[in-house]
């Protein structure tokens, strides 16, 4: 660990430090809990992930998370989720953490916190996107949902407009990193994280107006967590992406590109052929038929969204490796959200998917999510 | 080593900032502002937007968050950029945010122009025309506190319709 990231630390702790002790002198609040959570329910024909359509179906309890935020003072306040993934079959601390203001825009969290890389990974509740699946890129390439334990700084200035979060976390481990799934096996779930390495990520989001908002993520890490058999392995990532959004209608597009120092050395121990480049991205666009098919007052909505996918975990390969075709995957998804309320959906949507060998799969996904 | 110590320093000089950040309750606010949203609040992360938003446009005293509303109390008279909050709001980076109703509780005093009632802050200028069937009962100079509905509330001077209205310091 480098001294500065030491001192960095330190100092944030003593930033913090004034407003836990001046704490002290407030009044309790009257109700400090609050409970919140989302979850959502899959059908897939065939089942996520196979690239045949023999696979058979599946229906799942993809996610259902329960959360807890506690407020101990007007300054000080706690926020965690469990995820009882897979109907409590994959249980997880999806994050929770401390969050201290510091002024009235800049406030300082420390714990397990979900990496502000992409549009999706801080704000994945089901009513937030159109399709029944996340979109793909940012599960493989991102990985969403990743969160580290770590700590850091979230504030906003020109009143509003400008947003950023920035931590110091945990770093991945290089020896868990697969083919296909790129970084994502790689994510400690801030389980007695490995912190032989650090990492740095960030976020700045703007927005000029209400119809535009433009973000780039960065995120530079450490993975070989000190393991000598794979030498050094740096991660760099570095993602850009874009919303407008006018009257009914919506567009966005995401791009990210991940880099990895040591990828040949990181290859060679795990037997996988690991990307030195992984790349991909999305462009969706969507139309929302409140105005045309409800009547005003109604909080009833409807979406059709379209999204072309291409990302390839195996973009670039080390010397002497040759890239695995299926690696590269294109995906059109395209459906319906249908908001009875803005925070409960049914979605219907298909996806065809087509990778580097040109394998073909046809799925059709139904999902019904919620958030509160 | 010496990148280390200006580290230390940075960190020192904005732990001393801190200090002093917080302020004390008071039990009667001079205004309370209430805004009921419409989108994503469900996580912390949502939160601490809407808190930092407001916070950003209204330096109010508190701000607390029950459910989508979110409620800014002023315990010292100052100026309630309410058009601006709300356009923060539904402008603000990443976070979609429409706000649905807002209500306003304030103290002032009442005067006319143009045949038109309006609350009056003394301490900043600020005016809100007032509507209701019970402003007209109170004479022009009368030390009001007022709560309503804020309807316009893009303009310079938004409609407050009055549900509740009394002299000032009456309970």
């Amino acid at each position: 660990m480098s001294k500065y990231t030491f001192f960095s630390l330190l100092g944030l702790y003593f930033y913090c430090l004034p407003a836990v002790g001046m704490a002290q002198d407030e009044p309790e609040k009257e109700v400090p809990w609050r409970l919140h959570g989302y979850g959502e329910l899959h059908f897939n024909h065939p089942k996520s992930g196979a690239m045949s359509q023999a696979a058979g179906d599946e229906i799942d309890i993809h996610r259902w998370v329960i959360g807890l935020a506690y407020e101990f003072s007007d300054r000080i306040r706690m926020d965690m989720e469990l995820d009882f993934e897979h109907a409590f079959n994959e249980p997880e601390f999806e994050y929770g953490y401390l969050e201290f203001d510091l002024t009235p825009t800049l406030s300082a969290r420390v714990g397990s916190v979900l990496m502000p890389v992409g549009p999706l990974n801080e704000f994945h509740e089901p009513p937030l996107f159109y399709s029944v699946e996340r979109p793909y890129t940012e599960a493989s390439l991102i990985p969403t949902t990743w969160q580290e334990n770590g700590a850091g700084l979230v504030g906003r200035f020109m009143q509003g407009k400008v947003a950023f979060r920035a931590y110091a976390t945990a770093g991945l481990d290089a020896y868990k990193f697969t083919t296909l799934d790129g970084l994502r096996k790689g994510r400690s779930k801030s389980v007695k994280s490995k912190i032989e390495d650090w990492a740095g990520v960030g976020r700045v989001e703007v927005s000029p107006n209400k119809y535009v908002t433009l973000a780039t993520s960065g995120y530079v890490g450490g993975a070989d967590q000190s393991d000598s058999s794979l030498g050094y392995a740096l991660v760099k990532i570095w993602e850009g992406d874009l919303k407008f959004k006018y009257e009914g209608f919506e567009l966005s597009g995401t791009f990210l590109r991940t880099e990895i120092n040591g990828a040949e050395r990181v290859s060679a121990v795990t037997g996988d052929t690991i990307g030195s480049a992984m790349q991909g991205g999305y462009v969706e666009a969507a139309y929302r038929f409140k105005k045309l098919f409800f009547p005003e007052g109604s909080r009833a909505d409807l979406a059709l969204f379209a999204r072309y996918e291409r990302f390839n975990t195996n973009h670039e390969v080390p010397a002497g490796y040759t890239a695995d075709k299926r690696a590269l995957r294109r995906i059109f998804t395209t459906g319906l959200a249908f908001y009875p309320l803005s925070s409960v959906v049914l979605k219907a949507d298909g996806e065809f998917w087509k990778d580097g060998t040109d394998d073909k799969v046809e799925r059709l996904n139904l999902g019904a999510g919620f958030m509160f | 080593m010496k990148k280390t110590i200006l580290a230390a320093l940075l960190t020192a000089g904005l732990a001393i900032q801190a200090d002093g950040e917080i302020k004390k309750h008071e039990t009667a606010p001079f205004a309370l502002l209430s805004l009921k949203l419409e989108g994503c609040a469900s996580c912390e992360g949502c939160r601490t937007a809407m808190r930092q938003v407001v916070q950003g446009e209204a330096k109010a005293s508190r701000i607390k968050l029950n459910g989508m509303t979110l409620t800014a109390a002023f315990d010292q008279a100052a100026q309630l950029p309410i058009g601006r909050i709300a356009k923060s709001l539904e402008a603000s980076a990443s976070h979609r945010f429409s706000v649905e109703k807002i209500q306003l509780s304030v103290s002032g005093t009442k005067v006319t122009e143009n045949n038109h009632s309006y609350l009056k802050i003394p301490q900043t200028g600020q005016l809100f025309e007032l509507s209701g069937n019970d402003v007209g009962s109170y004479e022009d100079g009368s030390s009001l506190t007022v709560s309503g509905m804020v309807r316009n509330w893009q303009a310079s001077s938004p409609l407050l319709e009055v549900t509740k209205i009394k002299k000032a310091g009456i309970n």
